[in-house]
């Protein structure tokens, strides 16, 4: 904040500018900081000077004389009246001086520091207009020579349009001896018409800070020189800042370049950004500068802002520089008053001029007059588009894009159209009163010019221009339109996608809301469901004969959806089983001196098995020696070795099982059936469980030992299904089911949503897609949502209408249906499977006994009596031991099916409609 | 007296002896009715002028200049009246300020039209001086107006007699 003068050195050295205010026969102020070098020259030193004084024109000079007294000088051209100072000012000293033409009192007074020095009688002065240009600071002119140059420094000074009290006077030099920048935020809140705070670091302009009457500095003097004020910062209280920006945001931080500049401390400055922007960087250009003071710039930006570039170029840099403060806020905030808390109050640096705040809104009033003026403004690419011709008509509807054509006679000149494509293209209702002033303008369309067509002979350029709402999603992530449209989704129900359009798409598909993007570029999410109240519109406010009805078609109806889902996936299974093999007795070996098997190749065999053994071999062996055995009796040596007379052991077994559940789910309408009996659709979905079984199945490696003995049949079967994947399990399964009854529902309600009932009413800005909308008529009442709207301004007859169409659901049952909640039915409960045996049991078979012959089929130990034992033309047998366990009985392994039926009832409005005659 | 002027050139007075000029007020205005039949009347934008202008001299007014395919200035002779119920009254812009053309003011007063001055014109509203007992004001001026020249016609006598009319309409 700089806090800088300029010094003269009384020579030609001086400011002088044009057509500064003059006070006429009104009164005026004359504020200037002053140190001269030498208060008394002998000669006069000019502060200010407006006019000639001493020629025809007149003028007002304000001076210090050559004895050193400050002097303030009205010459209506005529007679002049002067004042001056009873005290003598001192060398190189700063003083505040004012000068006061005060009409109210016909006086005219001085002050030096706040103090008043001096008041004379100027009702002989007449009228103090119509002075000669150029007017002067640190000089003034005598007749018609410009001099009495001032010696000095000067700073701060200001012109007023009226008389600045003794009271504020005596304030603002306590101020300005202690904070330059309080003394310029309290000035302006004076309203001065000059404000020169003399801070310029180069060039040679002087800025006015309080209108547009800016100076030229002339000659040697110097200026950035150090302030005659006090250099105290103005005081900035906490919370004096609160800015919100909620919403959507959807670009990093350096997509919002803000810029806090000055001297306000952070606790300052609560700015908050929210959500995300659904436009790119640069359409914030948002900058603080400076200090401010307390309350001054509350401002509160929340909700949903999807505006395009340089709809909101908020900027508010310095601290009295014009034009600092342009700040626009037009046709992108969807939020009702009470969220765009802003004030500007007071202290800002600046005139009303530096504030050019615009708040668009919808005056109902003016339209809906029996009589009223308007126009349309149509801006493409920033530059305002004149010369249309023929009308300007904007269609919206639900889930569509909104689409703007007009016509234009071009510039002169070469003309190219596809230069005008692409180009953000905005339209506006302009309010008239009855002078053809502006009253207020009100975005109708903000979109971009998507075809541009050249007329040659009529010299007309037609253009149509598209808010394109599909436009708007394809660069959205999935994320990102979950957040704006309202519904769900599952891929087991639609086409995998990444987001775009078609994913907003599906999602609206569950749902009963529509998506446009309305007047202002702001994408809108709205229930279909008509609203409690709403906008009317009676016989005095729609046009004669323009009421039609359409009914839907009875194809287009439909009262349930079956709704068919599969699921699939995969059941994990582990069973369990005692092997026991049993070879005879030691008597029987011994009287009939066959071969037993050997440990190892009964082992080899519990090993090769499709089986996994789980358990050590329980072996049956050969006893130790034993004096008597059998009969007849003899003895027994127990040199059995490596031969065993039977074994046992557990073994097990893993595969995976596919299981198949079908839902099958109907959503139904009674209310609608009632009405026009049963129109069904079926819609087929399903889920497959991913999960590769071959891992689970090949694992032999199994924990711990099985429960109870190996010859008991007790086991460790378990069961487990493999559903557990986040994309394709059970919950995902349910998800999808909800989403599948969702759009089935939302299938239902939608169609029977098919009546439409359009009205053509006089323009009003108030009926927007979002709106719900009652036609009470003498020959028909009706209420439902805004399907579609239809804007005319038509240029050539002068008339601005609106075609509405209401979109009604109806039907004719007895509405008493309860809507289901959309829960996922319950999992389908599989019967008990048949119990299979859980031991095979292995034997023993002799040849050289019977006539039988060998059979490969045949498990256990087969083997030969001994030579001595064999009978005569009796069968031998090859000497095998064959280990056949069990197969997966089929029930077990292949897919099961299991049904699960229910049905879910629907409910949907019927809003009113009544025809009569 | 006032005199035409037609792109700063005087009309002279020899040209027209005999002087007459109509204005109409150009506007785009719809009137429809509602249901209920209450009237709807809706007006585009600003309201224009349109004027024909003819005259009748002893010398034929120059014509051949006033090309249709561009714009011309008329500051027009003939005086347009606006009105108000207070001392300040709205005047359109484009309207004459050279000398014998600057506009001019009369109070109403018990039906009568009074003189009072204009006390200044700042913005295009006229404060007039303020009259007892006015129940309105009314400033009359002459407007000045760009527009396209429509139509131009000129009929010579062997009597000396030379008329012609031009027929004009703002832009």
């Amino acid at each position: 904040m700089p806090n800088r003068c300029v010094s003269f050195y009384g020579s030609p050295e001086h400011i002088y500018a044009s057509g500064l205010p003059e006070p006429g026969l009104g009164s005026a102020t004359y504020v200037a900081w002053i140190n001269p070098t030498t208060a008394a020259t002998g000669n006069a030193q000019g502060i200010l000077g407006l006019g000639r004084r001493g020629a025809a024109e007149g003028g007002v000079s304000f001076l210090i004389n050559g004895t050193g007294n400050l002097q303030l000088i009205a010459d209506d051209g005529s007679n002049q009246v002067g004042v001056v100072s009873t005290a003598v000012l001192s060398s190189s000293t700063t003083y505040m001086v004012v000068g006061v033409i005060d009409r109210t009192t016909d006086e005219i007074a001085l002050y030096i520091n706040g103090v008043e020095d001096g008041r004379e009688d100027i009702s002989a002065v007449g009228d103090l207009s119509g002075f000669s240009d150029p007017s002067h600071a640190a000089a003034y002119q005598w007749t018609s020579t410009l001099a009495n140059y001032f010696d000095g420094y000067l700073d701060e000074i200001a012109i007023f349009s009226d008389v600045v009290s003794g009271a504020n006077v005596s304030s603002l030099y306590a101020t300005g001896v202690d904070s330059w920048e309080q003394y310029a935020i309290d000035l302006i809140a004076l309203s001065p018409e000059l404000v020169w705070h003399l801070d310029e670091t180069s060039g040679t302009t002087v800025v006015d800070s309080a209108n547009s009457y800016n100076g030229t500095y002339s000659g040697s003097l110097t200026i950035d020189e150090p302030g005659l004020l006090g250099s105290n910062p103005a005081t900035v209280n906490p919370d004096d800042l609160p800015m919100v920006l909620s919403g959507f945001f959807q670009y990093p931080a350096a997509d919002l370049p803000m810029e806090l500049i000055g001297s306000a401390v952070p606790d300052d400055l609560p700015i908050v950004l929210n959500g995300s922007l659904l436009f790119p960087a640069a359409d914030l250009p948002l900058a603080l500068s400076g200090s401010w003071p307390a309350a001054d710039i509350p401002m509160t930006l929340s909700g949903s802002i999807s505006s395009p570039a340089a709809d909101l170029p908020m900027a508010l840099t310095g601290d009295s520089v014009a034009a600092n403060l342009a700040m626009r806020l037009s046709g992108t905030l969807s939020h009702p008053a009470a969220d765009m808390t802003m004030r500007l109050n007071t202290a800002t640096v600046g005139g009303q001029a530096d504030l050019p705040l615009i708040l668009e809104t919808q005056n109902v009033a003016h339209m809906t007059a029996n009589a009223a003026r308007w126009n349309v403004a149509v801006s493409i690419a920033g530059a305002n588009t004149s010369r249309l011709v023929n009308y300007v008509k904007r269609t919206n509807e639900e889930n569509g894009s909104g689409i703007c054509r007009f016509s234009f006679i071009p510039s002169a000149g070469n003309i190219d159209p596809s230069a005008y494509e692409r180009k953000h293209c905005t339209v506006s209702f302009v309010g008239k009163d009855d002078n053809n002033n502006t009253t207020y303008s009100l975005r109708r369309f903000t979109g971009e010019v998507s075809v541009a067509t050249y007329d040659p002979d009529a010299g007309v350029m037609h253009i149509e221009a598209i808010a394109d709402l599909p436009g708007r999603f394809e660069e959205l992530s999935t994320t990102a339109i979950d957040s704006v449209i309202p519904g769900d989704w599952s891929e087991h129900v639609f086409e995998a996608s990444v987001g775009g359009w078609q994913y907003a798409q599906d999602r609206l598909s569950t749902s009963t809301h529509c998506v446009f993007i309305d007047e202002n570029g702001n994408l809108q999410t709205v229930s279909l469901t008509a609203a409690a109240s709403g906008v009317s519109v009676n016989d005095s406010g729609r046009f004669a004969n323009t009421l039609k009805i359409e009914r839907p078609s009875l194809r287009d109806l439909i009262t349930r959806v079956r709704v068919n889902f599969d699921f699939r996936y995969v059941r994990l299974r582990h069973r369990e089983i005692s092997v026991q093999c049993s070879f005879g007795y030691l008597c029987n070996w011994l009287d009939e001196g066959y071969n037993l098997p050997s440990k190892a190749t009964i082992t080899a065999a519990s090993n090769s098995s499709a089986w996994t053994r789980t358990s050590d071999i329980y072996w049956n062996e050969l006893p130790g020696p034993i004096a008597s055995v059998c009969t007849p009796p003899r003895a027994w040596a127990g040199n059995g070795g490596s031969l065993c007379l039977g074994a046992s052991w557990k073994a097990a077994r893993r595969w995976a099982q596919t299981i198949t559940e079908e839902f099958a789910i109907d959503v139904v309408c009674p209310d609608l059936e009632e009405s026009i009996g049963q129109r069904g659709i079926a819609e087929d979905y399903g889920v497959e469980a991913v999960y590769d079984a071959t891992d689970f199945e090949n694992v032999t490696a199994f924990d711990g030992p099985p429960s109870g003995a190996t010859l008991l049949p007790e086991t460790n079967d378990w069961t487990a299904e493999a559903t557990d994947s986040v994309e394709t399990g059970r919950a995902a399964l349910e998800h999808a089911i909800s989403v599948a009854i969702a759009k089935a529902r939302a299938t239902i309600v939608n169609r029977a949503r098919g009546w439409r009932v359009t009205v053509e009413c006089p323009w009003r800005p108030d009926i927007t897609v979002k709106s719900t909308v009652s036609i009470n008529t003498h020959s028909l009442s009706a209420k439902g949502k805004v399907f579609s709207i239809e804007e005319t301004f038509d240029l050539q007859t002068g008339e601005p209408t609106l075609i509405v169409t209401l979109a009604l659901t109806r039907h004719d049952g007895s509405g008493g249906a309860a809507e289901t909640p959309l829960d996922p039915p319950p999992s389908p409960t599989q019967e008990p499977e048949t119990n299979t045996g859980r031991t095979a049991f292995h034997g023993i078979r002799k040849g050289g006994l019977s006539y039988t012959k060998d059979d490969p089929e045949w498990s256990g130990w087969i083997t030969n009596v001994a030579p001595v034992y064999q009978l005569p033309g009796r069968e031998l047998y090859d000497e095998r031991f064959a280990l056949e366990l069990p197969e997966i009985e089929e029930s077990a392994r292949d897919a099961a099916v299991i049904v699960a039926p229910s049905e879910y009832t629907v409910s949907v409005p019927k809003d009113d409609l009544t025809m009569r005659y | 007296m006032t005199t035409l002027v037609i792109d700063g050139q005087p009309v002279a007075e020899l040209n027209a002896l005999e002087f007459d000029q109509d204005y109409r007020d150009v506007e785009i205005v719809s009137f429809r009715r509602t249901a209920d039949n209450t009237g709807i009347l809706r007006a585009l934008g600003d309201a224009k002028l349109a004027t024909v202008i003819s005259g009748k001299g002893w010398m034929p007014q120059p014509l051949s200049g006033l090309s249709k395919g561009s714009t011309h200035v008329i500051g027009c002779a003939m005086p347009r009246g606006a009105e108000s119920a207070s001392n300040v009254v709205s005047l359109p812009a484009a309207r004459r300020s050279d000398a014998g053309h600057e506009p001019y003011a009369f109070a109403v007063v018990a039906g009568e039209l009074v003189e009072t001055t204009i006390t200044g014109i700042v913005a295009d509203e006229a404060t007039c001086a303020t009259v007892s007992g006015a129940s309105g004001y009314v400033v009359y001026y002459f407007p000045e107006i760009t527009a396209a020249i429509t139509r131009v016609e000129s009929t010579s006598r062997s009597s000396a007699e030379h008329s012609w009319s031009i027929s004009a309409e703002e832009f």
